[in-house]
């Protein structure tokens, strides 16, 4: 492994970008594995027994009619899956081909299209974009119901050029007005996708240079095709898995891939995850966390199986409303993610979820007997303990100093030798996870 | 972008809320540390807790969450009566059916407009409640009494209407309607492989 990094540094590094983090459990299993062994695992979920997974889900009670409900359901799944690169490519989907349930307004469609995610997350990209261009709740969504021969919408040709392939710049209003006509007639009815014959224009069509009575599979086709798409979504899954910033001759090596792999996803993403600069000190802690690998991560590392009925509106006010998307372009990412109200949010979540955790363990053990049987001694154990299990120890010494000072401090701030009683030693626990889940490199994956 | 310059703009927000005073973070990565790799071969941490890991996960009783109006609406609890316009989705609905039912929701639509507006008018004061940081949202009682009142009414009115519905739905139309709030139902997606489409 690059950086002479143990796998173990590597492998949470994948676990990160590859899933939401990681439980101790989990951490385990994927260390027997080995780093090429748990890309493999993640790559190929069909392989990966989930049953308990689904077991569970029946036991939770959800609506799938109730949109709540569903975004309730998908962070389960999210936390509980034994397949998180599944999910987590699934929620790339959903940004990639962001629907709203805030316009569509139908819950059983949302799920529908969820399914769909899931079952293409790592297939091909041209099944992808013929199954996303059919399905009801796009169609609904970007208003292709009401493309009509003689009376064409533009918003779904429009938007499969501009965010689904071939991205802004490489197309021309024309080739637009031209895959509009293509796609007229593709409605949708309860039953599902519904192609109105009588709505569709049969007349000739030309999109980017192909010419003939094109229908919306042949714009499908065409566009997968193109080698703007390639890059398009190269760039758009580097982002995703790796940093902000991705080097052309990275987007390069990884866009040959989908072009030689006839757009096979689960290429794409291996190539991702093995190319040297996912494992390189640039890649480590160089992506802001999203409000799902944030909230999802923390619950896998603090491993807290109870979870807040809220947490849907949690992750909506950090910025990340699951299902509803803020627009067709999904979310920014990034910077993005940073706010000073999300911010906020961020830090109190980590507060409610550190209070609820502990509280939980106080059922169990006592603070001292958590603290004596980690052997953690010291103040600076204690720091360095958690700075580890929390932020890869990846923190200054200055921060790591005021922390130790912290931990070494009664409830009033001054110092002691050694920590009171019990209630101070409870008080610093909570304070001090607190704090390390409020540091800027907690905020990073 | 890197983790040094993700660091750097943090670090602003980080300095606001915590009374660490973090300064000149520079985030360059440290080897592994003990705990990492202590966790990795006992497949355990600090937070494991064993008489616990072996419970099925679960969300907490009182589901939060279900979205403010909702909850305003109909508190935490939860009914048999599905959310009406899911009912236009079955896919075996017919048109005299879709028809029937618009007319039964007609009927009510009047009322419960009213409803809804005297309980949009109280909910500010629920808000303002709830962002003073003053536990159980509501401080007073006359408005939670209101909005008691409220939600009994419009539960009454959903009732009333679903008692008009369910008799226009078939018994297997009714199974597919359990069946699709427990996601059992297949989605009306088009999830099919190619045929003939997408010529290349």
């Amino acid at each position: 492994m690059t950086g002479g990094k143990s796998d173990v540094f590597w492998i949470n590094h994948l676990l990160r970008r590859a899933g939401f983090g990681v439980t101790p459990r989990e951490l385990k299993r994927y260390v027997a594995l080995g780093y090429d062994g748990t890309v493999n695992e993640l790559l190929n979920p069909e392989n990966v027994d989930n049953m308990q997974l689904e077991e569970s889900i029946k036991q939770q009670d959800f609506d799938y009619t109730a949109i709540n409900d569903l975004k309730r359901w998908w962070i389960y799944r999210m936390a509980f899956t034994r397949c998180p690169l599944e999910e987590k490519m699934t929620l790339f989907w959903h940004g990639h081909f962001a629907t709203s349930d805030r316009k569509v307004n139908n819950a059983y469609a949302m799920y529908g299209q969820n399914m769909l995610f899931r079952k293409h997350a790592l297939g091909n990209f041209h099944e992808i974009l013929y199954n996303a261009s059919k399905d009801p709740a796009m169609i609904l969504w970007l208003d292709n119901q009401q493309n009509r021969k003689g009376k064409p919408n533009e918003n779904y040709a429009r938007e499969i050029m501009e965010l689904f392939t071939l991205g802004i710049g490489n197309y021309s209003e024309q080739d637009i007005k031209e895959a509009a006509r293509a796609f007229t007639g593709w409605q949708t009815l309860p039953s599902g996708f519904f192609f109105n014959q009588r709505q569709h224009d049969y007349g000739a069509k030309t999109v980017l240079g192909v010419s003939g009575n094109l229908n919306g599979d042949d714009v499908v086709a065409i566009l997968v095709k193109q080698k703007e798409t390639s890059k398009f979504l190269a760039t758009k899954l580097i982002k995703y898995f790796a940093f902000d910033d991705p080097d052309p001759a990275m987007v390069s090596r990884i866009a040959d891939v989908y072009m030689t792999s006839k757009y096979n996803m689960r290429k794409v993403v291996r190539a991702i995850l093995t190319d040297p600069a996912f494992l390189s000190e640039r890649a480590f802690h160089a992506k802001i966390k999203s409000p799902a690998e944030l909230v999802i991560g923390s619950l896998k590392t603090l491993q807290i199986r109870k979870l807040d009925g809220d947490l849907p509106m949690t992750m909506a006010r950090m910025g990340q409303d699951l299902l509803m998307p803020p627009n067709v372009k999904g979310w920014d990412g990034g910077t993005a993610w940073i706010a000073t109200d999300t911010m906020m949010e961020r830090f109190n979540f980590a507060n409610r979820v550190t209070t609820t955790k502990f509280s939980e363990m106080s059922k169990f053990s006592s603070a001292q007997e958590i603290v004596d049987n980690q052997g953690l001694t010291s103040a600076g154990k204690l720091v360095d303990y958690f700075l580890d299990l929390l932020v890869d120890a990846d923190v200054p010494a200055s921060t790591r100093a005021k922390l130790v000072s912290y931990v070494s401090s009664d409830l009033s701030g001054k110092p002691v030798s050694n920590i009171p009683d019990e209630k101070t030693l409870d008080a610093k626990l909570r304070g001090l996870v607190h704090l390390i889940m409020t540091l800027p490199t907690y905020q990073l994956a | 972008m890197t983790g040094r310059s993700c660091s750097s703009m943090l670090r602003l927000h980080v300095l606001l809320f915590t009374f660490l005073g973090c300064s000149s973070l520079a985030l360059l990565p440290s080897v592994a540390g003990p705990a990492m790799v202590e966790e990795a071969a006992s497949g355990q941490n600090i937070f494991s807790c064993s008489e616990d890991s072996n419970v099925v996960p679960s969300f907490t009783e009182e589901r939060g969450g279900e979205g403010r109006a909702r909850k305003m609406l109909l508190g935490n609890q939860r009914d048999d009566i599905p959310d009406f316009k899911q009912l236009k989705m079955l896919p075996s609905l017919t048109m005299v059916q879709r028809r029937e039912l618009k007319a039964a929701l007609e009927s009510t639509r009047a009322q419960m407009q009213v409803l809804l507006t005297k309980m949009k008018q109280l909910r500010p004061k629920s808000e303002g409640a709830r962002s003073a940081g003053r536990p159980g949202g509501i401080v007073d009682p006359q408005v939670r009494a209101q909005i008691l009142q409220l939600r009994t009414q419009i539960q009454a009115l959903r009732t009333k209407s679903w008692e008009e519905i369910k008799p226009k739905l078939t018994q297997g139309q009714l199974i597919e309607l359990a069946a699709m709030r427990k996601g059992e139902l297949q989605p009306a997606t088009f999830n099919e492989p190619m045929t003939g489409g997408g010529r290349q």
